[in-house]
């Protein structure tokens, strides 16, 4: 009993290791690397629990400091993939939507021109119709 | 000519505990390859966050597929799928046999195995994944 309480942190540690040296090794893979941050959160739990069950039983850390060196390395390099894709992702979102803003003014801007122009026409034509009705019509002195 | 030192088995405890550590990538490795080879398509399959966002393909991208067209036996479809995915199936297969046969012959390895295991670990993963890396940069 007392053995298996001894090299308990042994054992948790060589899981943290595990975890954390996938963390580490994905984390450094493109695009799939900060999907490392779950096993390098996991691993860095696991060789800070190892890590203290090591201090009390008095037992070598060898296991936990690598599982935690690996972890903490693993860990940041995802949560920087991590960080770095979504920059990415506002960037171009931004980008896209100054892109359709743009695109979008244009079109209003034309359809503002075409709208004016219509008007314009609408107006001559009616300024025309004003004054072959006042040719036809005799003004009220000249009939006098 | 230097004496040659002895090389000292594992101890027991050190025995168990590599045998965990062993069984467990074997275990995480086999899972991967179950799920490459026979779950890895439809809604299964990985996201990728570059290509939704951008619609160009990432140094990464089709790689499940790749594997599991290895996994298949189809070689030529894998190398197809992504360029980078043969070194990757060759790291994983290595590791996988690697880890299972360290696992039976636990008993019979000497006590200098964590550190050659770790050194050869490494430089084989800077060996197969350093093209990958190294595509997106």
């Amino acid at each position: 009993m007392s053995q298996n309480q001894s090299t308990a942190y042994k054992t948790v540690g060589i899981v943290g290791l595990v975890l954390a040296s996938l963390a580490f090794l994905f984390s450094f893979v493109p695009c799939l690397g900060m999907y490392a941050v779950w096993p390098g959160v996991a691993g860095l739990v696991l060789s800070v629990i190892a890590l203290v069950m090591a201090g009390r039983a008095n037992g070598g850390k060898g296991i936990a400091i690598t599982a935690l060196c690996l972890a903490v390395v693993g860990t940041g390099v995802a949560v920087y993939q991590y960080i770095t894709i979504s920059k990415g992702v506002e960037e171009l979102s931004k980008a896209l939507d100054t892109e359709l803003r743009k695109s979008s003014d244009s079109l209003l801007q034309a359809s503002d021109v075409k709208d004016g122009s219509v008007e314009k026409s609408f107006e001559e034509a009616q300024k025309a119709i004003d004054s072959l009705n006042n040719a036809a019509e005799p003004t009220p002195a000249a009939a006098q | 000519m230097l004496p040659s030192r002895p090389l000292r088995p594992l101890n027991k405890m050190d025995r168990r505990h590599y045998l965990l550590f062993n069984s467990l990538i074997a275990g995480i490795i086999g899972i991967m390859f179950l799920y490459a080879g026979f779950f890895a398509s439809g809604n299964m399959s990985v996201a990728c966050a570059y290509k939704l966002a951008t619609g160009k393909e990432c140094a990464t991208c089709g790689l499940t597929r790749s594997l599991t067209a290895f996994l298949h036996g189809r070689w030529s479809e894998g190398r197809a799928w992504n360029e980078f995915g043969l070194p990757v199936f060759g790291f994983f297969a290595v590791q996988f046999v690697a880890r299972t046969v360290m696992m039976f012959a636990t008993t019979h390895l000497p006590e200098s195995t964590f550190k050659w295991d770790g050194i050869a670990s490494l430089l084989l993963f800077l060996l197969c994944f350093a093209p990958l890396i190294f595509a997106q940069l």
